[in-house]
């Protein structure tokens, strides 16, 4: 009696296959991934190659128009706005990654432990999540910014920090979503304690909502972060950032309209691109959860 | 209903309790003397510590901390350092610009939202609901403070039809009061608006699909009335959710657009407090946004459990 049984691929690759099979169809998908690819090349180039140094200010060549030399222009101090605008990006992309990731470091565990211990310790986590949705989100930052003073560190922890309980509270839904499913008994009768469970079967299984909730994040941070530095609480000069080529063009809104319309644009393609990618990866990943919950 | 209510007040005050905490002990590490910012460098030692005593700085923190906590319940927000007078007087007349600016724009996202929503759900599908939903796709990644600026732009520089920022005041001019908002209202808005109008259209549609739509229909009733009178009703649950959430968000959004318009309201007040250390109206005004937050928190709660029985027992 040896049959053979037979022989399926295995389910990851099935997955993967489907999934990018969808995404080359899902027109969100496709312009938000587009749009996020051309801003964090733009910001990695920037590391780099700028087409200008924009360090350097220099009257003779204030407020030039598009040329060759100059693509999108100069503005009142004699800088590159594209050079600029791909700095820009940069700052924008680093401070949204990292306050992301910290809101995930710290919401995701939160959020497991309170699905897995239940009772008082998950009160207690959510009643904090409470509370730190209680404070306007940008006004704390504000608040946490201008006490320990402005910068790019300081404006990454602030936005941060508002990430935590939405990260903690996707994690503990998902979590309790899985609880009572056949697989996660089956793992409990083998002997594996709660902490295996979470880590093993758990995670892998709420990845998918995580990912589609952090690109999500990722456009609100990128928009905090363009308020904070338009406030003069975010990035400092020299660096750019478009809250502060938006700060600087408002004065000369009058006599050099344009110089306000590439930061605000940038930011507005950088914010459309990752919602777009976000919702696209939702409906490719999970057809069941089409709505946005904003 | 009763004990949900109850419940959830004693959440509120716990959560107000906290909040107060939170606020106090964030101002408590600020760097910084406000005594020797009010008078400078050259303050000599002896009325430096005159000044700390009438400011009551000397008073340890958890007597500080009670003092404060009692004075709010009682009116008494303490006096403004640097303009001298009761930072409750300050607030009442920020309020007075801060307050008309966010209901305005909570009244005016929802008027625009709501009915095009609808529309978009109605035509659920055709190229008019794509385009609507991707201008709402595009209104949402506007940054409120850009589209200031270009609101200023087009219609206080090219056209001169509004004032570009600052506030007459209520006493000074009424219609130049009001249309010194105009500009900021519509700024703040616009996002808020395209959030709204697609959770709307989502929830409509989610509505539209349930089986007593259908019983709606069989009996007679004619579209738009099934539209109006069974799905808009019961699609305008997630949407009082927002509307909820949206409220921290127009707090949040008034800080900013007040600092483009140059407005004299609570957003600025607290701006500007930071920066010139003036922690007690800090203090105040930031405790009052959130109190104000945590409170339509509650009302949204008790109006879902008025609306929908089931979530009465939840929680």
């Amino acid at each position: 009696m040896n049959q053979e049984l037979p022989s399926y691929p295995p389910l990851a690759s099935y997955d993967e296959i489907s999934f990018w099979k969808k995404a080359l169809h899902s027109r969100s998908f496709l312009v938000g991934a587009s749009l996020a690819v051309l801003i964090v090349i733009a910001g990695v180039m920037s590391l780099f190659w700028t087409p200008h140094s924009i360090d350097v200010l220099s009257v003779t060549d204030r407020l030039q128009p598009i040329s060759h030399d100059h693509w999108f222009g100069t503005d009142q101090y004699g800088r590159d706005i594209f050079s600029m605008l791909m700095v820009g990006a940069r700052t924008s992309i680093i401070v949204a990654l990292v306050a992301v990731g910290i809101g995930m470091c710290v919401g995701v565990p939160l959020g497991l432990l309170a699905a897995a211990k239940r009772g008082f310790l998950e009160e207690m986590v959510m009643r904090t999540n409470d509370l730190i949705f209680a404070f306007p989100s940008l006004l704390s930052a504000v608040l946490i910014t201008s006490i320990f003073g402005p910068g790019t560190i300081n404006a990454v922890i602030a936005i941060g920090i508002f990430n935590i309980p939405v990260f903690a509270r996707v994690a503990r839904g998902g979590a309790l979503s899985l609880s009572g499913r056949e697989f996660l008994l089956a793992a409990r009768l083998s002997g594996k304690g709660s902490f295996l469970i979470t880590l093993e079967h758990v995670i892998p299984n709420i990845a998918n909502l995580l990912i589609v909730q952090a690109t999500i994040q990722l456009s609100l941070a990128i928009l905090a972060e363009a308020g904070l530095s338009y406030l003069g609480l975010g990035t400092q000069p020299p660096v750019a950032s478009w809250g502060r080529m938006l700060y600087e063009a408002q004065t000369m809104v009058a006599f050099a309209p344009q110089l306000a319309l590439y930061p605000g644009v940038a930011i507005i393609l950088s914010v459309l691109g990752f919602n777009l990618l976000g919702d696209g990866m939702r409906d490719l990943l999970d057809p069941k959860m089409r709505r946005r919950v904003a | 209903m009763f004990w949900f209510a109850f419940l959830r007040l004693l959440g509120l005050t716990i959560t107000l309790l906290a909040a107060s905490l939170v606020i106090f002990l964030v101002l408590e590490v600020i760097p910084g003397d406000p005594a020797e910012v009010m008078l400078g460098l050259s303050a000599q030692a002896d009325t430096l510590a005159a000044l700390r005593t009438e400011l009551g700085l000397n008073a340890p923190a958890t007597e500080r901390y009670v003092t404060w906590v009692l004075g709010m319940f009682q009116g008494n927000f303490g006096i403004s350092y640097t303009y001298s007078v009761p930072v409750a007087e300050l607030i009442s007349e920020r309020i007075q610009v801060s307050l008309p600016l966010a209901i305005g724009a909570l009244t005016l996202s929802t008027i625009l939202a709501i009915p095009i929503g609808v529309y978009s759900a109605r035509h659920h599908g055709k190229s008019v609901d794509t385009g609507i939903m991707s201008i709402a796709q595009i209104g949402i990644a506007i940054p409120n403070f850009w589209f200031a600026i270009l609101l200023v732009y087009v219609f206080a520089i090219v056209l001169r039809i509004l004032p570009s920022g600052g506030f007459p005041g209520w006493g000074e001019s009424v219609t130049g009061s009001l249309q010194a908002l105009i500009l900021p209202v519509v700024a703040l808005a616009l996002p808020q608006a395209s959030i709204l109008a697609r959770v709307m259209r989502s929830a409509l549609l989610d509505v539209l699909h349930e089986d007593f739509i259908r019983t709606a229909r069989a009996k007679g009733l004619s579209n738009s009335a099934t539209l109006w009178r069974h799905g808009v009703r019961n699609a305008l649950i997630p949407v009082l959710t927002i509307l909820g959430l949206q409220f921290s968000f127009l707090i949040a959004g008034t800080v900013i657009i007040e600092n483009v318009f140059y407005l004299p309201g609570l957003g600025r007040l607290i701006f500007q407090g930071i920066t010139q250390r003036d922690l007690i109206v800090v203090k105040s005004s930031v405790m009052l946004l959130v109190a104000l937050t945590i409170f339509v928190t509650f009302l949204v709660d008790i109006a879902y459990a008025a609306i929908d029985p089931r979530l009465r027992q939840s929680r």
